[in-house]
């Protein structure tokens, strides 16, 4: 997918890049929303301890106390869509599969927490932002990558790999702040 | 104990624990403020964005 938007003259790459970004960012704000909605719809005895028990759950299995399942397909991108579609209709519509962050293969336990953050705690507004800027994030960083593969491929390539224990300890760091808010939500009664 | 003993080592485990309790703690302190869970969220929804960089 990286390698899709590194193609073709300066201008179609950035043309590229930033439909890419727009189409995840729409995506996965729009999915943020849909999800908030219906967590909404539950009573608060149940969404507040259902984000816990995520927490909980998905952060033992960030640490490797356990193994879950995963809200994934396991799946990469549809190669065939860069021979069937224009390289622009082709970068939007991977940004439109892989913003929402369960299309492909979900790359850390504790993305289930910001889920279920998104789902049973937060408001349709927020939960757009929370997942949107998570694709807006992801895409970006896809977008930049594939303008450095143009120069230092290797090293761009093993960028991700080299910074997986990294992006690993900030997801346990974060799951354990914010089992805490919700802890403390459940006390002072705070809505998102 | 002789001399030659050496003290007990604190256990991994007991460490991670110890570590992941006092962040709890912290967050829950941080969650008296309203809007905590969003900048957290927002921190969150960020390097898990960077994080999917990382999966082949």
């Amino acid at each position: 997918m990286v390698g899709t938007l590194g193609k073709g003259s300066r201008r179609q790459r950035w043309t590229n890049a930033s439909l890419h970004v727009l189409a995840s960012t729409v995506a996965g704000a729009g999915v943020g929303a849909v999800l908030a909605a219906l967590g909404g719809l539950l009573p608060r005895w149940i969404s507040l301890p259902a984000a816990v028990a995520l927490c909980l759950a998905y952060g033992a299995m960030e640490v490797g106390v356990v193994r879950l399942p995963l809200p994934e397909t396991g799946r990469q991108v549809p190669a065939d869509w860069r021979y069937r579609f224009p390289m622009p209709v082709t970068a939007t519509l991977y940004g439109a599969l892989l913003g929402p962050g369960i299309g492909t293969r979900v790359a850390s336990p504790s993305y289930v927490t910001l889920l279920g953050v998104v789902t049973f705690v937060s408001r349709p507004v927020a939960g757009a932002v929370l997942l949107g800027a998570y694709a807006c994030t992801r895409a970006t960083a896809a977008a930049i990558l594939a303008q450095s593969l143009r120069r230092t491929p290797m090293r761009a390539i093993s960028w991700g790999y080299a910074l997986a224990p990294l992006w690993r300890l900030a997801a346990i760091l974060l799951t354990c702040l914010t089992t805490g808010v919700l802890v403390a939500a459940s006390i002072t009664r705070h809505a998102f | 104990m002789s001399e030659t003993d050496t003290p007990a080592r604190p256990r991994r485990p007991v460490v991670l624990l110890g570590a992941v309790a006092s962040l709890v703690v912290v967050g829950t302190a941080a969650g008296r403020y309203p809007g905590a869970l969003v900048v957290v969220g927002f921190l969150f929804a960020v390097t898990q964005g960077l994080t999917s960089l990382g999966s082949p």
